[in-house]
């Protein structure tokens, strides 16, 4: 069993059926022979986002009527009805996820795409390849929450030095998802904030500067942080899974998207 | 099958002390360095004031402090200074938030009933308490939301003015300055904590839209980075704000003007508008 499952990503044009090209250490780093720092970028960005799309999707499963994961998993639903905010939010977020996906996919024109077969595994399965229980409602929203933030810093790290090409085609347009991101974090933070979760300490709804005694949670420079894409690949692994979501408004938590990537 | 265990996750860093090494990844001091690495100081270094007055920059106009200011980029920029695109980009984002940070500063002074002149307090206003009407929320249990959010972003705003100021000074260049005369907000703000909450949802979408419409004018990766890492707090104020109006949290593109920067015309994707709309927009807060 290796100590490091990383996104798979394939160097032949057509994926579908083809023999994907592992890249253990820094996929993204090592990607070399992609044919620009641009593709790079927006194939990381695909990677994340087929992730997203897949969790909002297994999230509604699993807070509504239930259904299978990509295992064949049994996914018990909870129940709740299309009203509740969290089910409205998740349910209109994971469609502009899917849309941000779709939109990747297209401009990447079929090529570096996100290895074929690659499976998700968030846990929501009653039996799962965690061996735990199906995540809560509670851990479920907050799960959202720590993918979401992830994806501003993933963005913002794709931003920086050796990544997008500033003035380019696709900077503005990542820049266009990237701002969802950020709202959809902010969203979910205050739907944990509020009296369904209320989630304790509150979540801070953006980078906040002063300490907020009793209000929220420590102040830090008032900026959303940059990981570079590295160091997303490299993140989580360490914490149990239901590990409480806590919040500081500036980069905790992060989920990374190893622990939730399994090889085909 | 390969399975691996791990997990609702979490910053493993934290535990090691590594959320100050991550904070510092955008901290003041790396910014600094990340400037000068850029190149702007050389660029701008003959605009400091008061010792620019017999270098050319290109037919720049004379300033009061008797300096050149040079305006590289009129046709997209109108009226914002700066030797070099870089420059022009950061002093229009400071244009912005200085004006945001004001405005800000006097709705607190008016939702907690302080003199309008009233500098940000230390605290940035958390100890403030609401002097004003709630006014037409929607839901009305949101409105000390609200007013949480009013308080708790206006120190933050006053974070990205001071920030860019700092950045601005450290590449050589000059600052723009606040408006002489300063802000005019009170006619814009109404007389309830519900009319000034939807003033601040104007600025800061209006703030979204800005950044996206700029950045693609920077030519320097960590600056795109830094511009960036402001234009997702706003996003992050506009979805709080909207959720206390009762409004979708967005991007929903009502924000005049705005236009998609794809050919996706959808509301998946936040919408951007181009320095010159922005600042034909904010005109009205100025006083001349």
């Amino acid at each position: 069993m290796p100590t490091h499952v990383t996104l798979y990503y394939t160097t032949d044009p057509k994926i579908a059926g083809t023999t994907s090209v592992p890249i253990p250490t820094g996929p993204f780093a090592d990607l070399t022979s992609a044919p620009s720092p641009d593709i790079k970028v927006l194939n990381f960005a695909l990677a994340l986002e087929t992730l997203e799309a897949r969790l909002y999707k297994e999230a509604l499963l699993r807070l509504t009527t239930g259904g299978t994961d990509l295992f064949g998993n049994k996914i018990t639903g909870l129940g709740l009805a299309s009203t509740e905010l969290d089910v409205a939010y998740l349910t209109t977020f994971g469609t502009i996820e899917t849309q941000h996906q779709a939109f990747l996919e297209k401009q990447l024109g079929g090529n570096w795409a996100l290895a074929a077969g690659v499976k998700f595994d968030f846990g929501f399965a009653d039996t799962n390849n965690f061996g735990t229980p199906a995540l809560t409602r509670a851990q479920t929203v907050q799960l959202v929450y720590a993918a979401e933030q992830t994806g501003v810093s993933a963005y913002l790290g794709g931003a920086g030095p050796g990544g997008l090409t500033p003035g380019g085609t696709y900077l503005s347009v990542a820049a266009s998802i990237l701002g969802t991101e950020a709202r959809h974090t902010t969203a979910v933070a205050i739907l944990l904030n509020g009296p369904t979760f209320d989630q304790t300490p509150k979540l801070a709804t953006a980078p906040l500067v002063y300490p907020v005694v009793d209000k929220g949670t420590a102040g830090g420079p008032g900026l959303d942080t940059a990981l570079a894409p590295d160091a997303i690949l490299n993140l989580g692994g360490s914490v149990a899974r239901g590990t409480t979501v806590k919040g500081d408004g500036v980069i905790n938590p992060v989920s990374g998207p190893k622990g939730f990537v399994f090889l085909p | 099958m390969t399975a691996e265990r791990v997990s609702l996750m979490t910053n493993s860093l934290d535990k090691t002390n590594g959320l100050d090494f991550m904070r510092d990844a955008v901290s003041r001091r790396t910014f600094l360095a990340r400037m000068t690495a850029a190149g702007l100081g050389t660029a701008a270094a003959a605009l400091i004031a008061g010792c620019g007055g017999s270098t050319s920059n290109g037919g720049g106009n004379t300033t009061p402090g008797g300096g050149l200011t040079a305006y590289a980029d009129q046709a997209n920029f109108p009226g914002i200074p700066g030797a070099s695109e870089n420059i022009v980009v950061l002093n229009y984002a400071l244009t912005l938030e200085t004006l945001e940070a004001d405005i800000y500063r006097q709705a607190l002074n008016i939702t907690a009933g302080k003199p309008l002149a009233t500098p940000l307090p230390a605290d940035g206003g958390l100890s403030y308490a609401q002097a004003v009407p709630n006014g037409a929320f929607p839901n009305p249990a949101l409105a000390p939301i609200a007013y949480l959010y009013l308080q708790q972003y206006a120190a933050v705003e006053a974070a990205h003015r001071d920030f860019l100021i700092a950045a601005i000074t450290a590449a050589g260049a000059t600052p723009v300055p606040a408006n002489p005369k300063g802000y005019s907000v009170a006619p814009f703000a109404g007389t309830d904590l519900y009319s000034i909450t939807k003033l601040i949802r104007t600025v800061e979408e209006t703030g979204v839209v800005a950044y996206l419409g700029a950045v693609g004018f920077l030519t320097d990766a960590n600056l795109v980075q830094i511009a960036s890492s402001i234009y997702t707090t706003e996003a992050r104020h506009s979805s709080g704000v909207n959720y206390t109006l009762g409004l979708p949290t967005g991007p929903t593109g009502d924000v005049g003007g705005a236009q998609p920067v794809s050919d996706v015309a959808a509301n998946e994707f936040e919408f951007a508008r181009t320095p010159t709309a922005v600042l034909a927009s904010v005109k009205q807060f100025f006083i001349m």
